[in-house]
């Protein structure tokens, strides 16, 4: 059997200095990895509540800017911001077989999409405009009949919505997720109001 | 090779070496992995910024098309001026700091492309998007719709051969035509009642419309009414005639005498404008007049009026009238406005005419013309052709009614011809 010659090992010094080092050095480097997983996360939830904000303004937008009427009454401008409305109602511009409304409204984070449908009592068949009253049956207007054909979710993450203006709609909407925040605003110009 | 070999004999160090080639790629993977972040961070921050500033330059169309509908300035300008260009910038648009810039090129009347440019601060640069739109506005329907003549009760024409190009023609009553007649439409012959036909006469259309010739008859549509002197209406013929004469000077309104005298002192008189007349007119003997715009009366106003050999004021001036008509610009009122009759009597030659024939009783005519064109229309309570054969040529066109009638000249609607999201 071979003898080891040399069994000098490493000094307490050698080991102390070697392991405080690499602690260091590995410390160092996690926090790299760390922060770059912070920021990774970040930029994705960015991005996920841009896109968000992009699918809810661009269907908010095609529909809007084809109704023929808003229910929803909007403020003028932001000069008292408590009365801006979280959501609007609107006719249905695109499906002119029938007479519906949509609806988009802020609830729990999330931007639902409603079509809501009015009829009088005695005919639930014919859908009326919600100002509409039965002249036969003027107790019951239209508007005392809301029929929800489908609630969607169509986007999240949604600290606010607010709606506003005059002749053109304007639209605030501010996103937020994880403390990543992000506000778009928009104005759309309803082509047939 | 022996240095090779001593290397890795001599096993001292071996761990730092190890130690550092493992450091060493874990820094390198750490470094990559935070360049690698960066650009993904900047992608998104750049991506977010992009996403606000389209819809800010969104917003601007938006603006844009509300104001051509809305701003009176803006509307007129794009209606009006084909060559029409303006800038205009908003500042602190939607976000602090943000701008947007529309500009509007008109490529015609009504027709124009929006481009527009969103700019948002982003630290020291600035992110911008462009969107674009062609818009338009479709021309307004006339209150005649597309008829080339319109009779609000019925239309009798004997001996003539009339052609509608381009148009419709109409009657609220009964069209009767006889005596080697031919009545020709391009569109429809339409009448709320009936068509009759006699006399070796024929009826030509690509439609017929009436109560005998089936399945339905034409819907009524009630005479479009014209405001001839109600002073406290602004846009009343006489009220325009008046603002005319302040405007430039000119005389525009006239007395029926004064209107007689001057055509007697101009054998060759041109006219320009909106010319209101308080009487009948009577264009008489060889007449040539001009009309750049309209002459409105509020009596009766007779084209060729038949005298004794066709003379005027006895045998001092005998020949036939000429009577020619010219739309001044596109956007403004041109022909003869009757309150009462527009008849073409037998001493006319030519009736060469861009505009609407207007009669708020009647339109007559018993004449052998030379020639008889109208480009517009001829519209009146009831009318009565007698042209002996001659070619009566009417080219309907909607724009020369609507200007005259008054009628809104374009849509009230912007129509989105194309609309390029962004780039």
């Amino acid at each position: 059997m071979k003898k080891i010659s040399n069994n000098a090992g490493f000094t307490l010094l050698e080991t102390i200095i070697a392991v405080t080092l690499s602690s260091l050095i590995f410390l160092l480097i996690a926090n790299t990895y760390d922060l770059n997983q912070k920021i990774y996360n970040k930029t994705d939830n960015k991005s996920e509540i841009t896109q968000n904000g992009r699918v809810i303004l661009d269907r908010l937008s095609r529909e809007l800017r084809q109704t023929q009427y808003l229910v929803t009454e909007l403020p003028t401008n932001t000069s008292n911001p408590n009365t801006l409305p979280d959501e609007i109602m609107f006719q249905d511009g695109h499906d002119t077989s029938q007479i519906k409304y949509i609806r988009y409204y802020l609830d729990n984070g999330n931007i639902n999409r409603q079509i809501i449908v009015y009829y009088f009592p005695a005919d639930p068949n014919t859908f009326v405009r919600i100002n509409d009253t039965d002249q036969h049956d003027p107790l019951n207007p239209a508007s005392s009949t809301p029929l929800v054909q489908e609630d969607k979710i169509i986007g999240e993450y949604v600290s606010d919505i607010e709606f506003w203006g005059n002749k053109l709609v304007n639209i605030n909407l501010y996103l937020s997720k994880n403390n990543e925040t992000e506000i778009l605003n928009t104005a759309i110009y309803g082509r047939n109001l | 090779m022996d240095a090779i070999s001593n290397l890795f004999k001599n096993k001292r160090g071996f761990v730092l070496l190890a130690s550092i080639m493992v450091m060493s790629l874990m820094m390198a993977l750490a470094l990559y992995l935070t360049e690698f972040t960066i650009t993904e961070m900047k992608i998104s921050s750049s991506q977010s910024v992009a996403t606000q500033t389209y819809y800010l330059a969104e917003s601007a169309i938006a603006e844009a098309i509300w104001r051509i509908k809305n701003d009176s300035t803006w509307k007129n300008n794009f209606e009006n001026d084909p060559n029409w260009s303006m800038t205009y910038t908003r500042h602190d648009a939607l976000y602090p700091g943000a701008s947007y810039t529309i500009n509007i090129q008109n490529t015609g009347e009504a027709r124009g492309q929006i481009i527009a440019t969103g700019f948002l601060p982003l630290g020291k640069s600035t992110a911008q998007r462009v969107t674009k739109a062609i818009v338009y506005k479709a021309l307004g329907t006339s209150l005649i719709n597309d008829d080339g003549t319109y009779a609000d009760t019925g239309m009798d024409v004997y001996g003539s051969y009339i052609h509608v190009q381009n148009g419709s023609i109409f009657a609220n009553g009964n069209i009767d035509v006889s005596f080697w007649t031919t009545l020709q439409s391009d569109n429809t012959v339409g009448t709320a009642h009936n068509l009759n036909s006699n006399w070796f006469s024929n009826i030509v259309g690509t439609k017929m419309a009436a109560n005998n010739t089936p399945p339905n008859p034409a819907t009524s549509t009630p005479m479009p009414a014209i405001s001839f002197d109600n002073l406290s209406d602004p846009n009343s013929y006489l009220s325009q005639a008046t603002a005319q004469e302040l405007a430039d000077g000119q005389k525009h309104v006239f007395t029926a005498t004064e209107f007689s005298n001057y055509m007697w002192t101009n054998k060759n008189l041109t006219i320009n404008g909106i010319t209101y007349v308080k009487g009948d007119v009577n264009i008489t003997g060889p007449q040539r007049l001009t009309i750049n715009g309209v002459l409105i009366s509020d009596g009766s106003i007779t084209v060729g009026k038949n005298t004794w050999f066709c003379c005027w004021n006895d045998f001092d001036r005998c020949g036939r009238s000429v009577v020619i008509i010219n739309q001044p610009t596109t956007t403004s009122p041109s022909g003869l406005v009757a309150k009462s009759n527009v008849n073409f009597d037998l001493c006319f030659n030519t009736f060469d005419s861009e505009g609407l024939i207007y009669a708020n009783n009647q339109v007559n005519m018993l004449s052998l013309p030379a020639s008889f064109a109208v480009e517009g229309a001829v519209a009146g309570r009831y009318m009565v052709f007698t042209s002996l054969w001659q070619g009566v040529n009417i080219l309907f066109n909607n724009a020369l009614v609507n200007a005259t009638l008054g009628n809104p000249m374009y849509s009230p609607v912007v129509t989105v011809d194309h609309w390029e999201e962004e780039y």
